[in-house]
């Protein structure tokens, strides 16, 4: 009975974690595609994927909700361009999304290789709750992003891929994380003003 | 159950973590609305009357804030070039 309630338990936390996660996933897609996609389809911003917001979901979600985030991840970032857009990308999009959620676990595999440990109080930690150990991930996992993408579309949709999009996919991610960690600080300050007062 | 609201409140860890070293964690709100007054001004440097104005706090309340944001590093005060008597505040 007992491992019946554990499971039913885990299942109802991977339910919440599901659902919080793809919230905040497709959420992030919707303001990158209405608020940055278009100021730069207005001239307002050089290039949209210079600012990926959906990135900071990808990395904050897997980092701290571990690797049963990853299919709210995949449906959020493929139901965006496909309910929005109507299909955008293409169906080559089904692949790329995932090599990009991908990146994420595999950034923290190659520490995990390297020797780090996930768990607190032991030595060569990583804690997650302190934001430059977050922004390691953040940066390895936007060069394996960068990497695998473009690569993917240039050998296999046989696409022209310049430095400057692999470079562009590297700074947007980074970007876009940071920008996001930025407005969640902010907001977290604001509420805890309100609940203040 | 634990495990998913414990997660949550590692999310909320690392926001602190980031307030901690933007040094605006442990502001008093009347701290943060002079900080925001300071921040959002179109000059470089804000007038002490244009933050009492537009703060909405009162003259003595600005300048004990003020005085406890430069103890923090936070803020810095500048005399005016045009007046010598008039300071001018700008973030650090």
């Amino acid at each position: 009975m007992n491992s019946l309630s554990n499971y039913l338990d885990q299942v109802l936390d991977f339910i919440k974690v599901s659902f919080i996660t793809f919230i905040a996933s497709f959420t992030l897609w919707l303001a990158w595609a209405v608020v940055i996609l278009d100021s730069f389809n207005e001239g307002r911003l050089p290039l949209g994927s210079l600012i990926f917001l959906p990135n900071a979901a990808r990395v904050i979600a897997i980092c701290f909700f571990g690797f049963r985030a990853i299919p709210a991840l995949y449906v959020a970032e493929i139901l965006g361009p496909e309910l929005i857009f109507n299909n955008l990308y293409g169906y080559e999009s089904y692949i790329t999304v995932f090599i990009s959620i991908m990146a994420v676990p595999a950034a923290l595999l190659l520490l995990r290789s390297i020797g780090f440990r996930f768990s607190e109080g032991r030595q060569n930690f990583l804690d997650f709750k302190n934001y430059r150990h977050l922004l390691v991930v953040i940066i390895i996992a936007a060069a394996f992003n960068a990497i695998f993408v473009t690569s993917f579309l240039y050998l296999f949709q046989e696409k022209m891929i310049s430095a400057a999009t692999t470079y562009r996919y590297f700074v947007g991610d980074i970007i876009g994380a940071v920008v996001i960690l930025l407005l969640l600080t902010l907001l977290n300050l604001a509420f805890k003003s309100l609940n203040a007062r | 159950m634990n495990q998913f609201h414990n997660q949550l409140r590692g999310v909320l860890s690392l926001l602190d973590s980031i307030e901690r070293d933007l040094k605006v964690n442990d502001l008093t709100p009347n701290e943060k609305q002079v900080l925001y007054t300071v921040a959002k001004t179109q000059k470089q440097e804000a007038n002490i009357s244009d933050i009492v104005n537009s703060s909405g706090l009162s003259r003595s309340s600005v300048y004990k804030t003020l005085k406890k944001l430069i103890d923090a590093d936070v803020v810095a005060l500048i005399q005016s070039d045009h007046d010598k008597r008039e300071f001018l505040v700008k973030l650090s």
